[in-house]
């Protein structure tokens, strides 16, 4: 074997060997060299012989006739098409192509925003509820303010020694008022902060019916709430009875005795039984 | 500037010049020139007349807008050859043709009484059988095959055109016959099988 052409090169060249287009010397002797050893190089030979003879007289059929004279009036026609930017579909598409990518982008923009708008209106809620507390704690400081007023009264007279009974009782009665619709309103306060709690609550558990309940007596109470805020409700607590007021002050002062799990008990079994 | 008379003829060089110059009648040229090799590159890697139609003119509006970028370091043939191959392979990879092609034959010519009609038929059949052993080439070896046996271009042109080494189109070659003499020789055994 030729050391210079190893076997697979050989082969390779055959079917250049065959069409005689091989200028090379060296590897056509090469070749020969090894045609005259190599039984299955002359295999290879032969096959390709008859391969490429078939080749020889099989032909394509043509393209039509006067196919390669319209042919360059086809490809002026679409140069033409693209110079003038395109067919209405192809511009079409272009703005497709444009608008795929940003669909999503627009989307995510709306979804963000509507959430931050949510967020907004959630805070308007959570602040409109703090500020009816709010209102609420308000409207008990004067009266606190007025009650540590007659406080002082009391200890100047008790330091004068010279108590008027008429003063007195008069001071006991306004005392005992105070206290009692600082109580009422504590209780109201209470009341409305569990209200919201059980709203949340009931409108995770969505029970249509008692959520409706709930909402007659919320109604209920915030009417109270209005009520007790006006001055002829404060007129209706200043003339209530003594007794009956010592026994729900002392009531009230067990009731701000207990712990807050003590009062929720018993704020929810009173909102119960009003159901 | 002086005025050039181009023609069919012409330099490659000179009509790419024209062309870059604003001479919209270079590009016609270029198409007159070259649209039946193109043509005939494209139809013997994808088989079906239609197909090599839509091709050959994407070949050229490639050209078209590329041809500012053609720098001359290869053959402006070469060039084009290897858009043409290039879009060749990427249409056979997307259509990945399961189904032979049918070639379309003159019904006037076919009679099984005439000699002269049976001899035609043959020659269809011939057809037929060398575009299905060409269609069940991988790609590669069916456009170095097209380049080699029907446009005779040299090795060290193909492997510019494909990117590859001279040897690996030799081989190419090599194994292209191979397989085309293998599938004939399937073919006719089965063809005698159904005789008997």
């Amino acid at each position: 074997m030729n050391t210079k052409y190893n076997i697979e090169e050989l082969k390779y060249n055959l079917p250049d060997y065959i069409s005689n287009s091989i200028s090379d010397k060296e590897l056509i002797s090469a070749i020969e060299t090894e045609l005259r050893t190599n039984s299955e190089l002359r295999g290879d030979l032969e096959e390709l012989k008859s391969t490429l003879g078939f080749l020889e007289t099989s032909k394509f059929e043509a393209p039509p006739n006067n196919y390669f004279v319209n042919l360059p009036v086809k490809i002026n026609e679409r140069i033409q098409v693209i110079e003038a930017g395109g067919s209405f579909l192809e511009r079409l598409s272009l703005f497709w192509k444009i608008l795929t990518p940003a669909i999503p982008v627009i989307i995510l923009i709306g979804i963000l925003l509507f959430n931050n708008s949510k967020n907004d209106t959630d805070k308007i809620q959570t602040n409109t509820d703090l500020n009816k507390i709010e209102l609420q704690k308000e409207k008990t400081e004067p009266i606190e303010t007025k009650n540590n007023g007659l406080k002082e009264l009391q200890v100047k007279d008790s330091k004068n020694k010279t108590p008027s009974k008429e003063i007195v009782k008069q001071d006991n009665d306004i005392l005992k008022a105070t206290r009692k619709i600082q109580n009422n309103t504590l209780n109201e306060n209470q009341n409305y902060i569990k209200d919201q709690n059980y709203i949340k609550e009931f409108e995770t558990v969505e029970i249509p019916e008692i959520r409706e309940q709930l909402s007659e007596l919320l109604a209920g109470n915030i009417e109270i709430i209005e009520d007790s805020n006006t001055d002829e409700g404060v007129d209706v607590m200043f003339s209530g009875e003594t007794d009956e007021e010592s026994e729900n002050e002392s009531l009230d002062d067990e009731f701000l005795n207990l712990n807050l799990e003590q009062q929720k008990e018993i704020i929810d079994n009173l909102l119960k039984a009003q159901i | 500037m002086t005025k050039v008379n181009l023609n069919i003829n012409s330099d490659d060089t000179e009509i790419i010049d024209a062309f870059n110059r604003g001479n919209q009648n270079a590009f016609n040229l270029i198409v007159r020139k070259y649209q039946e090799r193109v043509y005939w590159v494209i139809r013997k890697m994808v088989l079906d007349h239609d197909d090599a139609d839509d091709l050959t003119q994407e070949v050229f509006l490639k050209v078209y807008s590329s041809l500012k970028d053609f720098r001359g370091e290869s053959k402006f043939f070469t060039y084009i050859y290897r858009i043409a191959v290039n879009f060749s392979l990427n249409h056979i990879i997307k259509t990945k043709k399961t189904l032979h092609k049918t070639v379309s034959i003159n019904n006037t010519n076919v009679s099984s009484k005439d000699k002269k009609a049976d001899e035609e038929m043959d020659a269809f059949e011939r057809t037929k059988l060398l575009e299905e052993a060409i269609e069940s080439l991988p790609e590669q070896q069916r456009a170095v095959f097209n380049m080699r046996y029907y446009e005779s271009l040299s090795y060290e042109e193909i492997s510019v055109i494909m990117n590859k080494s001279t040897g690996g189109m030799k081989a190419n070659y090599f194994h292209a016959i191979k397989n085309i003499q293998k599938y004939i020789k399937r073919h006719r055994m089965s063809e005698l099988m159904e005789q008997n």
